[in-house]
């Protein structure tokens, strides 16, 4: 049975130097007291600062269905994704890759919006759900 | 969030200031309008329960350190 608490607090952390890298680069940005962009405050690249994927819970490892596969044969099976007439490993290997059931996050209505991304792509606010988030808002100068 | 230019000038300030993180591009300002922004530049704070906080200007180290701190 995974953690949840845990888990949370992991991703959150995984998460916190990168909103903190982030966080430097604008203040360093912002801190000229101009508009952003003077390049007084040019802020120093760093590879850290790139938004990283949030952690996902482990996939359990003392999974059910897949346990409920052992030996199992096309009459009968209940384990999910099963097909019929497969074998056991087969079931185990379907059964692995579903990730631990994780409470549903609410999405704050603030968070609930999609943007296009400088350089291509899409922003989804709602993958920030539940974490400590900063936006900068800025223009070019 | 980049707003008042193109997605040519956005790259160029992020590409010249090597910000490093994701940039939303909010030419017409429909994301700034969304958190009540007009000015620039400023800062809002989504706390873990929805919660949203303001900061008009440019920030200093320790304010940015403050803000950080309450966040989490």
């Amino acid at each position: 049975m995974p953690d949840v608490t845990r888990s949370t607090s992991l991703r959150r952390s995984a998460r916190w130097p990168a909103l903190v890298a982030a966080l430097a680069l604008t203040a360093a940005a912002c801190s000229s007291g101009d508009d952003a962009g003077d390049g007084a405050g040019t802020p120093a690249a760093d590879p850290a600062a790139t938004a990283a994927p949030a952690a996902t819970t482990a996939p359990s490892t003392g999974d059910t269905a897949s346990d409920t596969a052992d030996g199992d044969t096309a009459t009968g099976d209940t384990a999910p994704g099963d097909t019929g007439g497969d074998t056991a490993t087969g079931d185990t290997a379907a059964a692995s890759t579903t990730p631990a059931t994780e409470a549903p996050v609410a999405v704050p209505a603030a968070l609930q919006f999609t943007a296009p991304l400088v350089g291509g792509g899409d922003f989804d606010g709602a993958e920030l759900a539940a974490k400590p988030t900063v936006f900068w808002f800025w223009a070019p100068t | 969030m980049a707003w008042t230019g193109d997605d040519d000038s956005f790259q160029d300030f992020i590409d010249r200031h090597g910000v490093t993180f994701p940039n939303i591009s909010d030419g017409p300002g429909e994301v700034f309008n969304r958190f009540g922004i007009s000015y620039q530049p400023a800062l809002v704070i989504v706390g873990t329960d929805g919660s949203i906080e303001t900061v008009a200007g440019a920030v200093d180290d320790s304010l940015l350190e403050q803000i950080i701190t309450e966040a989490t």
